[in-house]
């Protein structure tokens, strides 16, 4: 979608004047004298960190705040030529869903559970006057257009029954089946993976053009949203702060968000500090009936992995949800037993360990999942959960534990309040913080992260970054990483590896993976990975349809289904390619696919 | 979606002041029967004075066998208060042991005792107890108690199972485990303190069932029976004639009432303390 | 969803068969030989005796009585009854429709208008009139029956006379499709005294259940969408909030069975409840345990039925038990 085909702007559609949002709870208003304009045909993003008021100031307009919230009396919102703020509870009834679309965000919440998609989607017409078999017929040529293969099956189907990808397209298709001027997008793509996010986004941005529907985005990620929308409206606390041109916004944001670099050490030579062979994780579904053919289902979570990290080094693991990377960080833990292969810790097989000294071996090893926060015990406070840390493996006691505790917590950037509080009275990236905090309390030798730096603001980030780099110049701290941010691993890790349902289809030392990736999938990853310029986006769609809820097929490999590929054929549907170099140039970049070798 | 402003409503919400208030001085009152009765309640002073009214003399009146229906009341709390708290120890005991026991052993173990449990429940509980009752005679006030507690266990052991299954499978408990934390203090520190609000709802809640149930069984005459006192023998004791002789109906209403309504609302607010937290701490 | 019914149906017939076991179980356990008190020496023969014996193989090892017991139980003998003289089964039989008649009308009116009640109460919660019913909800939950019936029959029977003091029917009265009036006139104390209790508790699980629908997302959409308040609340709010209630459903049948008993007892209707609490007097034990089973079972049934029902209203448990 490229910025230089919009039409010229013919009139404003919607207007906002001084909108005040109060809550009667709350001293602070949750929008303060919010006012812009977006003209006829326009896309416009409004960003902020969580809080802002950035739902708030969608559903204002929409009027469909919740009880308890009261609009000014001074505030306007104009939608063309009418005065929103005026109107009654049946006319503007009569706009939404006609005039006004609206995507929610969370599409499994959105949607009644008890109803037929097809029903819902007809609803939007219905309610609006459409007789009921013409929305019906309706409902279908839009399901159809939003990109479901079957319509008829998915109109029958309830919305458990869906993933998270298709939910949000039959989302988009009720709010846009009456085609109205204007699109509010609350996001709407936030819940779901890198690629089903881009897709969506992509289907989004076509439909817009199709219908000329004016956008309004809001995003929590400034990249995703500067790659899709010509201006920027940034809200803080309640008000504008910042209003200007995509491109614009993009330039300050990676001035802002530089991640000071550090250096990548060689591997130590010697005996790797992990070494994860042909680890293989397996999860048992139980059938309806407990006996039988049904009786069991296996889905197989991890296959054949092969890792090694070497002290203080810093690998990463690549992938989006349901690739396998928890299940094998699990297994490397032995939180989970794992089906085969061999986890050796130092040399020392972790499988063969009884209960204790596996426990005790835990010091070593630590973990910062990816809910931080829910992986915190409320009733204990972050102070308790960091010295617990301390205390079960023996290193400290009372009120020392405590005290060392506090301090670990105050290196991590936290301040005196956090270290007394539940986690119930912590904001998200502070309870992100406490997670690490309590993972380095035992000084452990590795450290496997989960997204450790998802819900973090810019200037904790780099106060993370540098303890961890503190630890693992001094005392020789190795990482796994496993995450999305690119920026991130690119920075830090020494080695990359991508995985896909379960299995890994390429790995690099050093960033070629990411750089310049051969194997279809990690492609249209990296190109599905906002980084907010949208002219050096990959245009490439190289794979189509979702990422399959069952297991993969057995043979052959296991992308193959939604691969584009141009010289796909029938070797990919019968052999599983195995993990191979991919030139004699690059020894140290393997890629599992049979056409993405180079030449010899 | 913000803690609603009942948070911390004495009346209804998770703190219910009032209503513990009551209940904390029933069971007083229970205990110190004694020091309040004016009379002994099986004392009959005066057999000529049978079913009179309220008067400076019989403050509630006395019944069809001339005694101080006062008196009967205050010891009548001690039985059926008594008789609550002895039937709810046993209940949540079987619940709480049977409930965890399924959320542990899962598969064919919970299926099995889950059905168990469904068939239990499948027996109204007042038949169930009359049912034993018709076999065994005059159980006594002990065996009463036991019984009532006996057939009571079975929302109980649902709830600690539905409570137990959530805590198990808590993010924050595989996190302390992938910490290093021990077993016992696994259970101890990160998986029973979540047990607590639901164990206190279930506690109160299957009192606010069980008084009614043995005032009503000792209404029928099969639970606590003459000359003793309990809340519902002294309305049986009306016999015929509610209307003419209201106040044996009236004062016990009363207490029973207050009684049931206290247990309800500090069980609702228990119950609200238990959601909360599961839907704040360990969860989304 | 056909796997989950026949979940359903498999899981009920266990649960028939455990309450069986227990009912024979009791009946075993009772001190003293179950069929009969040993007052009754003139009421029944010796050859009588002998073939209840025989019937229930009461000399025979534990698990062959309960086989024997169990099938009786499905052919629909249940013993012999000393004090009326005659077998368990038509005594039962001649009651359960007065009973019946009892429960189905407590039944349709406390869940209907209950769940109606709660329903509004949860959707207009900051209304003062709801708050004010709140209140009333809880002090109708937390009167025991019996005082409630006690109360109704000291107020409007006796006091204000309109309604009969007790009884199915008024004495030498008109019978027939003649005497319906008078039979209705007769049923509406105990019925009403038997369904608000139950009406109160589904009153607030409904409420409770629609209070946490009234602000889910979904509802927000429907209304993002231009959906009316009227069609939100039938079509989206109320089909999700019945799924609590009718997971309860089961329990309140419990109960209203149960509260049969005591009403029929303090308004003297002729049913099973009444029946059986006269032969608690007469120690006439297998009239007993037959109607408890048989109430038992009428639960079950129940309880399977409000499952299906919630199989019909949460499409999400159609695919797994």
């Amino acid at each position: 979608m490229s910025v230089a085909a919009q039409e010229p702007a013919t009139d404003s559609l919607l207007r906002v004047t001084d909108l005040t949002v109060r809550s009667a709870r709350v001293e602070r208003p949750l929008l303060d004298g919010v006012s812009f304009t977006l003209d006829r045909g326009r896309t416009l993003g409004v960003v902020g960190p969580s809080g802002a008021g950035k739902s708030t100031l969608a559903l204002a307009i929409a009027r469909l705040l919740p009880r308890g919230l009261s609009v000014d009396g001074a505030s306007t919102i104009h939608l063309g030529g009418d005065a929103l703020h005026e109107l009654d509870a049946n006319a503007m009834r009569a706009i939404r869903g006609r005039r006004i679309g609206y995507v929610f965000q969370e599409p499994a919440l959105a949607l009644d559970p008890a109803m037929s998609i097809g029903r819902q989607v007809a609803e939007s017409a219905q309610v609006h006057g459409v007789p009921e078999g013409e929305a019906a017929t309706r409902a279908l040529e839009w399901l159809e257009r939003v990109g479901f293969p079957d319509a008829r099956r998915a109109a029958r189907s309830f919305p458990h029954e869906l993933s998270g990808g298709m939910r949000q397209r039959a989302l988009i298709a009720s709010a846009m089946i009456l085609e109205p001027e204007l699109l509010i997008a609350d996001e709407p793509t936030t819940a779901l993976d890198p690629t089903i996010q881009d897709q969506v986004l992509d289907l989004l941005a076509r439909l817009r053009q199709e219908s000329r529907t004016t956008l309004l985005f809001i995003s929590h990620d400034l990249a995703t949203v500067a790659e899709r929308c010509e201006r920027v409206i940034a809200i803080e606390r309640g008000r504008i702060v910042d209003d200007r041109s995509a491109t614009e916004a993009v330039a300050a944001y990676r001035a802002r968000r530089a991640i000071p670099s550090f250096e990548i050490p060689t591997p130590e030579p010697g005996t790797p500090l992990l070494r994860v062979r042909d680890l293989e994780v397996e999860y048992t579904m139980r059938g309806l009936f407990p006996w039988g053919a049904a009786a069991t289902r296996t889905h197989t979570a991890v296959a054949q992995l092969d890792l090694q990290i070497a002290r203080g080094e810093v690998v990463a693991l690549v992938g989006e949800s349901g690739c396998g990377k928890t299940s094998s960080a699990n297994a490397i833990l032995r939180l989970v037993e794992p089906r085969g292969g061999s986890v050796l810790l130092d040399g020392l097989e972790m499988g063969r360990l009884k209960r204790e000294p596996l426990r005790r071996l835990r010091r070593r090893i630590q973990l910062v999942p990816q809910d931080a926060g829910a992986s915190l015990t409320p009733h204990l406070t972050a102070e308790a959960c960091v010295a617990e840390g301390l205390e079960v493996h023996g290193l400290a006691e009372g009120a020392t534990a405590r005290r060392k505790a506090r301090e670990l917590l105050a290196e991590l950037g936290l301040p005196e309040r956090v270290a007394r509080a539940v986690p119930r009275e912590l904001s998200s990236g502070e309870r992100q913080r406490v997670a690490i905090a309590r993972a380095l309390a035992p000084d452990p030798d590795l450290l496997i992260c989960d997204e450790p730096l998802a819900s973090i603001d810019e200037t904790s980030r780099a106060q993370v970054l540098t303890v961890l780099s503190t630890r693992r110049a001094r005392r020789g701290l190795a990482l796994l990483l496993i995450s999305h941010d690119l920026d991130a691993v690119r920075r830090l890790a020494s080695r990359v590896l991508v995985m896909y349902l379960g299995r890994v289809i390429e790995h690099s030392v050093g960033d070629a993976a990411l750089v310049a990736p051969r194997m279809p999938y990690t492609q249209a990853l990296v190109a599905a990975i906002p980084t907010g310029d949208p002219s050096a986006r990959l245009r490439r769609s190289l794979l189509r349809g979702e990422l399959p809820i069952l297991s993969p097929p057995s043979a052959g490999c296991s992308f193959q289904p939604r691969c584009t590929h141009p010289l796909k054929d029938e070797r990919c549907s019968a052999e599983r390619p195995m993990l191979l170099p991919v030139g004699p140039a690059q020894p140290t970049h393997h890629v599992a696919c049979w056409h993405a070798l180079q030449a010899p | 979606m913000g803690r609603s402003a009942a948070a911390g409503a004495p009346l209804t919400g998770r703190n219910p002041r009032v209503a513990i208030a009551l209940l904390v001085l029933l069971v007083v009152v229970a205990i110190a029967a004694p020091w309040f009765a004016p009379s002994d309640p099986r004392a009959q002073p005066d057999l000529a004075r049978i079913w009179e009214a309220p008067s400076a003399t019989h403050l509630l009146g006395t019944d069809s066998a001339a005694r101080d229906v006062l008196s009967r009341l205050l010891y009548g709390s001690r039985v059926t208060i008594g008789i609550a708290t002895l039937a709810v120890l046993v209940s949540l005991t079987l619940g709480t042991l049977v409930g965890a026991s399924a959320a542990v052993l899962r598969g064919v173990g919970d299926a099995v005792l889950m059905r168990i449990t469904d068939a239990m429940l499948a027996f109204p509980r007042l038949l169930l107890v009359i049912l034993v009752v018709a076999g065994t005679g005059d159980p006594g006030t002990f065996s009463l108690a036991i019984l009532i507690g006996a057939t009571g266990w079975m929302t109980t052991s649902r709830l600690v199972r539905q409570e137990t299954r959530r805590l198990l499978a808590t993010d924050h408990l595989r996190a302390a485990r992938a910490l290093g934390v021990p077993r016992r203090r696994l259970l101890t520190r990160h998986v029973l303190p979540g047990l607590a609000p639901t164990l206190a709802a279930a506690a109160v809640l299957s009192f606010a069932a069980a008084v009614p149930l043995e005032t009503g069984l000792s209404f029928l005459g099969l639970g606590v029976r003459a000359p003793f006192p309990s809340w519902g023998n002294i309305i049986a004791d009306a016999d015929s004639r509610p209307l003419a002789h209201w106040w044996l109906v009236l004062f016990p209403t009363i207490a029973i009432a207050l009684t049931v309504i206290a247990a309800n609302v500090v069980a609702e607010g228990f119950a609200r303390r238990a959601r909360e937290d599961a839907a704040s701490g360990g969860g989304a | 969803m056909r796997a989950a019914l026949l979940l359903r149906l498999g899981q009920a017939a266990l649960v028939v068969l455990l309450v069986v076991a227990t009912c024979f179980a009791l009946i075993r356990l009772a001190p003293g030989d179950p069929f009969f008190s040993a007052l009754d020496e003139s009421t029944v023969t010796p050859e009588q005796r002998a073939e209840q014996r025989a019937r229930f193989g009461y000399d025979r090892p534990v698990v062959e009585q309960f086989v024997r017991y169990a099938t009786n139980v499905a052919r629909g003998e249940f013993g012999w009854s000393h004090s009326r003289g005659e077998p368990v089964s038509l005594a039962l039989a001649a009651t359960i429709p007065k009973s019946l008649l009892l429960v189905g009308t407590a039944f349709l009116l406390a869940f209907s208008v209950g769940t109606a009640i709660g329903a509004w109460q949860g959707w207009n919660r900051e209304s003062l009139l709801a708050r004010a019913t709140d209140g009333v909800g809880l002090v109708l939950v937390s009167i025991p029956d019996f005082v409630l019936a006690v109360l109704a029959l000291m107020g409007p029977a006796l006091a204000w006379r309109l309604f009969p003091v007790g009884g199915m029917r008024t004495e030498f009265g008109p019978t027939g499709p003649a005497g319906v009036p008078d039979l209705l006139h007769h049923l509406v104390l105990p019925a009403l005294t038997l369904a608000v209790p139950i009406a109160a508790v589904a009153a607030r699980l409904q409420r409770a259940a629609m209070l946490g629908v009234r602000d889910a997302d979904f509802v927000r959409a429907a209304r993002a969408r231009g959906a009316s308040e009227t069609r939100i609340v039938t079509r989206h709010a109320l089909r999700n909030a019945l799924v609590p209630v009718l997971a309860y459903a089961g329990v309140q049948f419990s109960a209203l069975i149960g509260g049969v008993v005591i009403i029929e007892q303090v308004f003297d209707w002729p049913g099973m409840g009444r029946l059986m609490l006269g032969a608690v007097q007469a120690r006439d034990y297998p009239l007993v345990a037959g109607a408890v089973l048989v109430s038992s079972l009428a639960t079950v049934v129940g309880t399977m039925v409000a499952d299906i029902a919630l199989l019909w209203a949460d499409p999400r448990q159609r695919g797994r038990p």
